[in-house]
């Protein structure tokens, strides 16, 4: 779990915000159940969601609770053990996980649920996350993260501070030096990785050339190649 | 699917099943490992029986495994969660 008391190099500093309340409202989908189930819901995640300046909503905890229509209790055992380590993290002393994670376990639950009050409150807090995660506040949000990201990888060769070409450690970095990710790539790359100096090499323009047809693209296989390649 | 082994064949112990669970993994197969169930979250008593049986086997009082120390502060990190909310 990340933490925001590791210190970190990204140049993406992760604050989060208030949801602002005007999302779009989700369909109800099931008009038996009572308005106040649904308003629990809204208010949950109106006063505990929270989104990134990565663009991304998290849940607290804290929310699970009413999210997915649990005791705390069970909601505890939900979130410690259905949620991957990799997609919380905790800010502030408090444990949120990643819109999406929450997203795909409420859709799984819904479809699993045999009550139809608790399917119809489950898709509705489901829809709620997706709705918050579009609004125009999140992407705003995501356009400047975006705007950052444009800014910053120009600066990460510089940033990273090291003048040799990182797959001999010897060779000064010359003309067309570049700073190559080794972060992995998925179809979601974490705003936090790209932006980050520590998670990449400064190659000259021939390792750089050669470790892209390599396909060299995490630090594993990195650092196998570096070891192949100072044997010979 | 696979007609695989039994998990257990996979390691040498259990202790040292339970440390690679701990320090290694996360989610439904950590918790399924670690026999981690719902009812734990929900009795302190079910969840202390839990903890007993587990620190006796990775503490590095009684186990000599380098990672032992680690998983045990992993296994303590998910007790401490699991009685948050238990009765």
């Amino acid at each position: 779990m990340r933490s925001d008391k590791e210190e970190s190099k990204s140049k993406l500093p992760v604050i989060l915000k208030d949801v602002d309340p005007n999302y779009k409202k989700p369909e109800r989908r099931n008009d038996l159940v009572s308005s106040e189930k649904y308003e629990a819901v809204d208010s949950t995640a109106e006063s505990s969601i929270k989104i990134a300046t990565t663009g991304v909503a998290q849940v607290p905890e804290s929310a699970f609770s009413k999210l997915f229509q649990l005791t705390p209790a069970k909601a505890a055992y939900v979130f410690e053990n259905q949620i991957p380590d990799s997609a919380k993290r905790n800010v502030g002393g408090i444990d949120y996980a990643h819109s999406s994670a929450v997203v795909g376990l409420l859709d799984k639950k819904s479809q699993e649920v045999r009550h139809a009050d608790t399917q119809a409150l489950l898709q509705y807090a489901r829809d709620t996350i997706l709705s918050i995660s579009d609004s125009p506040q999140a992407q705003d949000l995501r356009r400047k993260c975006d705007t950052l990201t444009a800014r910053v990888l120009p600066t990460l060769r510089r940033a990273r501070g090291v003048n040799v070409d990182e797959l001999d450690d010897v060779t000064p970095l010359g003309p067309g030096a570049a700073f190559h990710h080794l972060n992995p790539k998925e179809i979601h790359t974490d705003p936090e990785d790209v932006v980050n100096p520590e998670k990449g090499r400064n190659l000259n323009p021939d390792s750089h050339k050669e470790v892209h047809k390599k396909q060299i693209n995490d630090e594993q296989q990195f650092q196998n190649y570096k070891e192949e390649n100072n044997k010979n | 699917m696979i007609d695989a082994p039994p998990i257990d064949s996979y390691f040498k112990s259990i202790e040292e099943k339970m440390i690679f669970s701990l320090i290694y993994l996360d989610g439904p197969i950590r918790a399924e490992l670690l026999q981690i169930k719902q009812e734990l979250y929900e009795s302190r008593k079910k969840a202390k029986g839990w903890y007993s049986r587990a620190v006796k086997k990775i503490h590095p009082d009684h186990c000599n495994h380098p990672l032992a120390s680690e998983a045990t502060a992993k296994l303590n990190d998910i007790y401490k969660r699991m009685i948050e909310h238990a009765e």
